[in-house]
């Protein structure tokens, strides 16, 4: 376990009573801090989402008197069809993770390892398009996704629906 | 004049298609039902909504038998300004889709929807429809770009429960902004509750003060839409009536940026006496947030002096895609007619509409404005009056007054822009005591004036 | 250009990989190219057209920027964009660093479960987590917030409801549901740090604050600088938390560059404007980044 204690504060550190106090002081700060910010909106929602509409609007303060409303789970899989959102949720995550990895993992490599002389050219192009905001690519995009040559991929299914709705303005930060 | 290749191009088309118009051979009704036909028709309700969707599909096949050449598809699509460009860019836009009565304005002066006036006259539809309900979906020529199949005018909702709560008599609601003001002061003092609130937000706060000035005998626009007009007495008095009940009265509560939702659910949880809104949002507060519905009252815009009222009108257009051809035109506005104004025309059609919403537990007919002739709807409502589901004695103050109210259109040019810009003034007057609603009002006013014409 | 010269030119192609480099940008070059670098620049083309996405575009010249630019609302939502992003990277910067320092001299399980508590608002999705906290902002008596203030003695604030406290408040939300990414990144470098470093320090006779300062800070260099760089663009361009907190409101106070974009887009139907809005904010951010990039570049290599 020695290899555990080489961090910032050393075994020696603790042990000197006064540094001892003041190190767990500070721990105990981060963990009432991250219980609270990050755990705590987190119980409101689950007691809320137990509660119906009208209990949660009228007193917001009350939500664990009664957090009985288990129907509002079924609701949610039977009215508003929670399962399916899921899955397409699911396909989405894994789509654009196995994506990302390949695309940021051989960018990585090539910019910060084999060092190309235009390894500089192709993060500045990267980064550039951080700048631009969405809505300015949002129709070229939608135009761009509805037929993707190369691969003759398109989304104008035969039922005339299509198959990919058109991108939306994505939370920036 | 310097004529352009182009434009001399452009000339030649144009006169071209006008002599097509003109031309004696004019595709008939009957001509174009044998003609092969192709239109998506949007709003297709989302499987979810087992009834809804049963119901249109039923429509949907009896539509598809009478018109065997055409062929209908269908899309979940529904308005939605972050896709519509997109779609109608890609193409993919369904030839048919409802919109707010509010976007109607920007789609006819940015050409983004098709004129069906033509088309109207071919499918024998442009007499049917109720006049002053279509004028929202006019340009000032006179040209029609859609179809009202739901309108509804501003008035005030109220809480009956708070009313009686408070010792404030439910069924004589207020019919003045003075008597408002006194229900209000009263709502607070003896329920500790908010008695008027406002819209604020997303366009709607400048959206209910255009109605506010219409009733106080104020307009928005001049008739061509040249001109902004707002930027005079009706407009500043009605601010500083609601600037009054905020920071004399302290009736208005302490939440000041409210879009439709947020006042629907507050109104629900019974946390609000009065709002002004259209009838319409009777299904939001009593379906969606669980009101009682005995609890929902409704009545006329009050005024200044409790003569008649002018209001402004607000529900669903059905539009067509720009990019329609003519015979897709016909066949689109067959459509909207066959599905969403039938009801009115047959007892049967009437019955059936009126059975399934009730069996989905969703509103009937609510007392609005009519989408056909006066009659027409007088006789609609006789006869679902059996099976209607909505508590239509709670509308009695309304029906009362409402044969007399008159009911204006929105500004004719950039109405959104307008509304956005009117909203951060209502912001003002309700989060800053000190608010100088003269120079709010002017400053909006120059700002709009700049956008006109864009 | 003589053979040797180019012959020299090849052999150094080669050896930093040649082809073989190639082939591994192919996957960037392809995904970037055809689905960021191209769609990008055409929306830049429709900053100089005006188009209702029926008839043809007609190209109008500057004419969207000098509409956008005699906008009496620009000059608002910059002013309110640089406020937000300075209260943000005032709160939002320092405060992931210090608490990864301090949750990395924590051990074992009880380090683990800090970080996932401090990672947990980032669970929760970015318009979830902003209609939470309008509940919790209700600026009434009975508002959460206020109810838990009051506790402590203190009045009912107003929130999101006043001009001056909107803004801190949406900061405050913001940093909340940022912070956790930030700090797990700082976490994944401070492991990086060589413990030898410290006990060297240690012997030197410097105390716990002074290694922090002169060992891990050091180490955290290059993160850092990305870090902040990122930081500033993403606060550049808030959006979701004025949009869907206030609007905008109240009275302009919230609106900020990209509130104003996309009531361009969404609200007025105007492309033409919005795209050269768009633009604009661009060449600021290029600008603002190569500035960054070229002052940190001697901290960070050295």
């Amino acid at each position: 376990m020695s290899d555990d204690f080489r961090t910032l504060v050393s075994r020696h550190d603790l042990g000197r009573p006064a540094t001892r106090i003041a190190v767990r002081l500070v721990h105990v700060l981060v963990f009432v801090g991250v219980a609270v910010a990050g755990l705590g909106p987190l119980v409101w929602l689950a007691f809320a989402s137990l509660n119906t509409t009208q209990e949660v609007l009228r007193d917001p303060f009350a939500v664990w008197l009664h957090a009985d409303e288990w129907t509002n789970y079924a609701a949610a899989f039977t009215t508003v069809d929670m399962g399916k959102y899921l899955l397409n949720t699911v396909f989405v995550a894994v789509g654009s993770c196995l994506a990302n990895l390949l695309v940021a993992c051989s960018a990585a490599y090539v910019i910060a390892i084999l060092k190309p002389r235009w390894a500089g050219v192709l993060s500045g192009a990267i980064l550039a398009t951080l700048f631009v905001p969405g809505v300015v690519s949002l129709v070229p995009l939608y135009l761009t996704i509805l037929d993707v040559p190369p691969f003759g991929l398109n989304c104008r299914t035969p039922t005339g629906r299509c198959g990919c709705p058109p991108p939306r303005m994505r939370s920036a930060s | 004049m310097k004529l352009t290749s182009k434009a001399l191009a452009a000339v030649t088309v144009v006169g071209l298609l006008s002599l097509a118009a003109c031309a004696p051979s004019a595709p008939t009704a009957e001509d174009i039902d044998n003609q092969k036909v192709t239109i998506t028709v949007g709003n297709q309700p989302p499987a979810t909504q087992e009834a809804e969707l049963a119901y249109f599909n039923e429509k949907l096949d009896a539509f598809r038998d009478a018109h065997p050449n055409w062929t209908i598809k269908t899309s979940e699509a529904t308005w939605d300004p972050q896709t519509f460009a997109a779609q109608l860019a890609g193409g993919n836009l369904p030839t048919v889709i409802g919109v707010a009565f509010t976007e109607m304005s920007g789609l006819i002066q940015r050409g983004q929807v098709a004129d069906i006036t033509t088309a109207l006259e071919t499918a024998g539809l442009a007499g049917s429809l109720n006049a002053s309900t279509l004028a929202i979906a006019q340009d000032a020529k006179g040209q029609v770009y859609g179809i009202p199949t739901d309108a509804y005018s501003l008035g005030l909702a109220y809480n009956r429960a708070i009313f009686e709560e408070a010792g404030l008599d439910a069924d004589n609601p207020p019919t003045t902004w003075d008597e408002v003001r006194d229900a209000a002061k009263t709502i607070a003092e003896k329920t500790g509750k908010t008695g008027f609130s406002q819209l604020t937000k997303d366009n709607q706060g400048g959206w209910i003060l255009a109605a506010e000035t219409y009733s106080r005998g104020g307009t928005m626009e001049n008739a061509d839409g040249t001109e902004v007009t707002f930027d005079a007495d009706a407009t500043k008095d009605a601010l500083q009536y609601l600037h009054d009940l905020r920071w004399e009265d302290n009736s208005m509560g302490s939440n000041f940026l409210l879009g439709a939702a947020d006042l629907a659910q507050q109104f629900a949880a019974g946390q609000v006496g009065m709002f002004v809104i259209q009838s319409l949002a009777y299904q939001p507060v009593v379906e969606v947030f669980g009101m009682p519905s005995e609890d929902f009252g409704f009545t006329t815009l009050p005024t200044v002096s409790g003569d008649e009222t002018v209001t402004l009108a607000g529900g669903n257009v059905e539009i067509v895609n720009a990019k329609a051809t003519e015979a897709e035109k016909v066949a689109a506005v067959e459509w909207i007619d066959y599905y969403k104004l039938a009801k009115y025309r047959t007892e049967d059609a009437a019955l059936e509409d009126a059975n399934l919403k009730v069996e989905q537990n969703t509103a009937v007919a609510i007392p609005g404005l009519s989408p056909v002739s006066d009659e027409q709807y007088a006789t609609y409502l006789g006869w679902i009056a059996s099976v209607n589901n909505v508590p239509t004695s709670n509308f009695q103050p309304y029906l009362d007054r409402a044969p007399k109210q008159t009911v204006l259109s929105e500004p004719v040019a950039n109405a959104q822009e307008l509304y956005a810009a009117l909203d951060p003034v209502v912001q003002a007057v309700l989060t800053d005591e000190n608010a100088d609603i003269d120079s709010l009002v002017a400053e909006a006013a120059k700002a709009v004036q700049g956008k006109l014409g864009r | 250009m003589t053979a040797a010269a180019s012959a020299s030119r090849l052999t150094r192609w080669r050896r930093r990989g040649g082809l073989s480099t190639l082939a591994l940008a192919v996957p960037t070059l392809v995904v970037f190219g055809y689905f960021s670098w191209k769609p990008l620049l055409q929306g830049m083309v429709m900053s100089f057209q005006k188009w209702n996405f029926v008839s043809d575009p007609t190209w109008v010249g500057f004419s969207n920027f000098e509409y956008v630019l005699a906008d009496p609302l620009l000059g608002t939502a910059v002013l309110n964009t640089l406020w937000f992003t300075l209260l943000a990277i005032l709160f939002g910067f320092p405060l992931p660093i210090l608490l990864a320092v301090a949750v990395s001299t924590l051990r074992g399980p009880s380090r683990r479960l800090a970080s996932f508590l401090a990672y947990l608002p980032v669970i929760v999705p970015p318009v979830v987590a902003i209609l939470l906290w309008k509940v919790f902002y209700d600026s009434s008596e009975s508002g959460l917030f206020n109810r838990i203030l009051a506790l402590v003695g203190i009045g009912a604030q107003p929130w999101l409801n006043s001009a001056a406290s909107a803004m801190p408040s949406i900061v405050l939300e913001a940093t909340w549901a940022g912070a956790g990414t930030a700090t797990l990144i700082y976490l994944a470098a401070i492991t990086g740090v060589r413990p030898e470093l410290y006990e060297a320090a240690e012997l030197d006779g410097a105390g716990i604050v002074s290694r922090a300062w002169h060992v891990t800070l050091p180490a955290l260099r290059t993160v850092i600088v990305i870090m902040l760089l990122l930081q500033l663009i993403g606060a550049t361009q808030v959006f979701a938390e004025p949009f869907l907190f206030t609007g905008g409101g109240p009275q302009n106070a919230t609106v900020t560059v990209l509130v104003l974009l996309y009531r361009y887009a969404f609200t007025a139907g105007d492309y033409g404007a919005a795209t050269a809005l768009g633009v604009l904010l661009a060449l600021f951010l290029a600008a603002l980044s190569a500035v960054y990039l070229l002052v940190t570049r001697r901290w960070s290599d050295s």
